[in-house]
């Protein structure tokens, strides 16, 4: 893992404008991912993952939606400047994305290996039949079985799991160097949900490629990635390494989060949850935006906006009265 | 499964739809009050012809015995004699079927080939101009009656301008083009006669227009609501963040997908048309099969009426064929399930 930045967003702003108001998606994010490095993006459904990837993509339907400010820094390039041509020739080739429904996700009329050629002679410039030969040999890392006969196939006739690998091999076919990937397994069973993680591990760490992972699984960021970036209501609350913040978790919302995470060697009657709802997008609360479900909140929380405050080593947390330990 | 299965399975299905097509005609010509051998001896033989008529015809006979007689006759391809004019139902049809098929046709063709651009196009920039104008076109399509719009075409530039022929097929002046299909459009280009190519062209326009103009409508917007459905799956999504151009999203990923509901409705337009365009070809004089219905209807031509619906029926069964085998070609789940 090296030390240089691959990605850098600053102060993100993507807003939607319905007709029941503007739905500020992402208030103000910031992220690093350092080259080769897997970090981890997590938080509740609708605090702004997505939203986020596909930001960084430029991939937010618009209308509704916009990205109203910030940067997106990717290899020194700012993303947000690009025209739309430049933005094509990045997607596909130096960032890729994988979605949560593998059975959705490809294109049901087109043979799998179609849908992969069509991919690597767009980036890569390369005739049919070598397109053909890199997607056999993409298949194979993703120990597909019987790649060939996976090539003539179309996606209804493959599993969900076949499928994610498709996905994966399609992503990482143009030698990404940095891949985001949208809760790649939640749609899949238990079973197969480690293997794809693993799957996909050992080959970012092959390319010494980046990722993005979006979960809401904690389980899965403790077991793959290297850093986290802890989401709420639009905004990063936290982000360090894996070991610091598993360790000492800075961010009520975030030592809330871990407590959620059934303990089988305690055998509480209830599971824990975090009282209240995650906050209406139009109207966020003011201040901290987690200040209404928070024990320790004060007046101080509701009405000024907490900014990053260092707790350790790349261990940044927005918060009034950090966790100690 | 590969195609020829899958054609054959759809062949051998409209075996029974069409052994009930046969039976239901069968039932209609005996529910309905009238008695053939009357109608076709006239009204004032005497009853000893009538009785030697019935004979003759078999109407005495058991009904069983006689649905098994027609399906005799039916399947020697004998549709009976029309009680109008006394000629063969299968003449009569198989003049006036390449009339309607011509017609049917080429209002089709340009249903299509001004649909789906116009789709892509009112899907692809949803709520700016050409979306509003199509709309109100659509809705002007869909709600005006054709009779109105044939009238009205007739009148301005027939009667008028004087820019396109009236009623008919073809010119009186102008002798049919020689050949064998009855396809005017055909026939004149097989025997490089131009004359007779140019003028039923341009008799053609003012019904092709008129009957294509509701169709027209419908598929326009049918085709932008699928564009639109097909345009926010998750596939799409995919070939974006593949950095496919959006040319190949919308005419590769997304078109195909979104003419399935497309083929449907021109299967069925074709159907429909063939035998369903009375208003149309009434106005225009055109000599097709819904025409011949009307009059055959209005003169109680059973054997006539009886010859239409079978084969407006096996066109219909033939168009959905059609239709299947389109499926088939664009969607793979439809041809391997």
């Amino acid at each position: 893992m090296g030390e240089k930045l691959l990605l850098q967003v600053e102060d993100l702003h993507t807003y939607f404008y319905t007709l029941q108001g503007v739905i500020k998606a992402i208030d103000g994010v910031n992220l690093c991912v350092r080259e080769g490095e897997i970090l981890g993006l997590v938080g509740e459904s609708g605090c702004g993952k997505s939203v986020t990837a596909l930001s960084i993509l430029g991939l937010v339907p618009s209308p509704p939606g916009r990205v109203e400010g910030g940067r997106i820094l990717f290899e020194g390039e700012d993303l947000l400047a690009k025209t739309p041509a430049e933005m094509r020739s990045i997607r596909g080739s130096r960032i890729a994305m994988i979605f949560q429904e593998p059975m959705s996700s490809l294109n049901p009329v087109f043979r799998i290996g179609d849908q992969m050629i069509e991919v690597i002679k767009l980036h890569k410039k390369v005739s049919t039949g070598s397109a053909r030969i890199q997607a056999l040999e993409m298949l194979h890392e993703v120990r597909m079985p019987d790649p060939e006969a996976v090539l003539a196939k179309y996606p209804f006739q493959l599993s969900g799991g076949m499928l994610q690998r498709v996905m994966i091999a399609i992503a990482l076919s143009c030698e990404p160097s940095l891949l985001l990937a949208d809760e790649p397994t939640t749609a899949l069973d238990v079973t197969v949900q480690a293997q794809i993680l693993n799957l996909m591990k050992d080959l970012i760490r092959k390319r010494n490629a980046a990722v993005l992972l979006i979960t809401h699984a904690l389980g899965v960021v403790a077991q793959t990635c290297d850093a986290v970036s802890v989401m709420y209501a639009g905004t990063v609350v936290e982000s360090g390494s894996v070991e610091s913040i598993f360790r000492s978790p800075a961010h009520p919302y975030t030592r809330g989060l871990m407590e959620c995470i059934p303990d089988p060697s305690r055998k509480s009657d209830k599971l824990k949850i975090i009282p209240g709802t995650v906050p209406d997008p139009v109207n966020p609360p003011p201040g901290c935006r987690f200040h209404p479900r928070c024990y320790k909140a004060t007046a101080t929380c509701s009405q000024i906006r907490p900014d990053p405050v260092r707790v350790g080593p790349g261990h940044v947390v927005c918060c009034h009265y950090p966790e100690e330990g | 499964m590969n195609m020829v299965t899958f054609v054959s399975r759809r062949l051998v299905a409209m075996v029974p739809v069409l052994l009930g097509v046969t039976i239901l005609t069968f039932l209609l010509s005996h529910v309905i009050p009238g008695d053939p051998a009357r109608l076709l001896v006239g009204q004032k033989a005497s009853d000893e012809v009538v009785k030697r008529m019935r004979e003759e015809l078999g109407l005495n006979d058991p009904l069983h015995i006689q649905y098994w007689n027609y399906l005799k006759q039916l399947l020697r391809g004998d549709l009976g004699t029309s009680i109008r004019n006394r000629r063969p139902v299968v003449q009569d049809l198989a003049e006036r079927f390449p009339a309607s098929f011509e017609l049917t046709f080429v209002s089709l063709f340009i249903c299509v080939i001004i649909a789906i651009p116009l789709g892509i196009l009112t899907a692809v920039r949803r709520n700016h101009v050409v979306d509003h104008v199509t709309r109100v076109l659509a809705l002007l399509g869909v709600s005006t009656p054709v009779f109105w719009w044939g009238l009205l075409l007739l009148l301005i530039f027939y009667f008028r301008l004087g820019w396109l022929p009236g009623p008919g097929r073809i010119d009186l002046a102008v002798p049919p083009p020689a050949g064998r299909t009855g396809l005017y459009i055909l026939d004149s280009l097989l025997s490089r006669d131009w004359r007779a190519l140019g003028s039923s062209l341009r008799h053609l326009v003012l019904p092709a227009f008129c009957l294509s103009y509701v169709y027209l409508a419908i598929m326009t917007r049918m085709i932008r609501s699928s564009m639109l459905d097909v345009l926010n799956l998750d596939y799409i999504r995919t070939a974006r963040a593949n950095g496919l151009p959006e040319r190949a999203i919308i005419f590769r990923h997304a078109l195909r997908n979104a003419l399935v509901p497309t083929v449907t409705i021109v299967g069925l337009s074709f159907g429909e048309l063939i035998g369903g365009a009375i208003l149309t070809e009434t106005i225009f004089a055109w000599p097709g099969l819904g025409s011949y219905m009307v009059d055959s209807v209005l003169f109680l031509d059973f054997p006539a009426i009886m010859g239409c619906t079978i084969l407006v029926c096996l066109i219909y069964m033939t168009a959905n064929l059609v239709v299947d085998i389109a499926y088939g070609f664009l969607d793979p789940r439809i041809r391997w399930g």
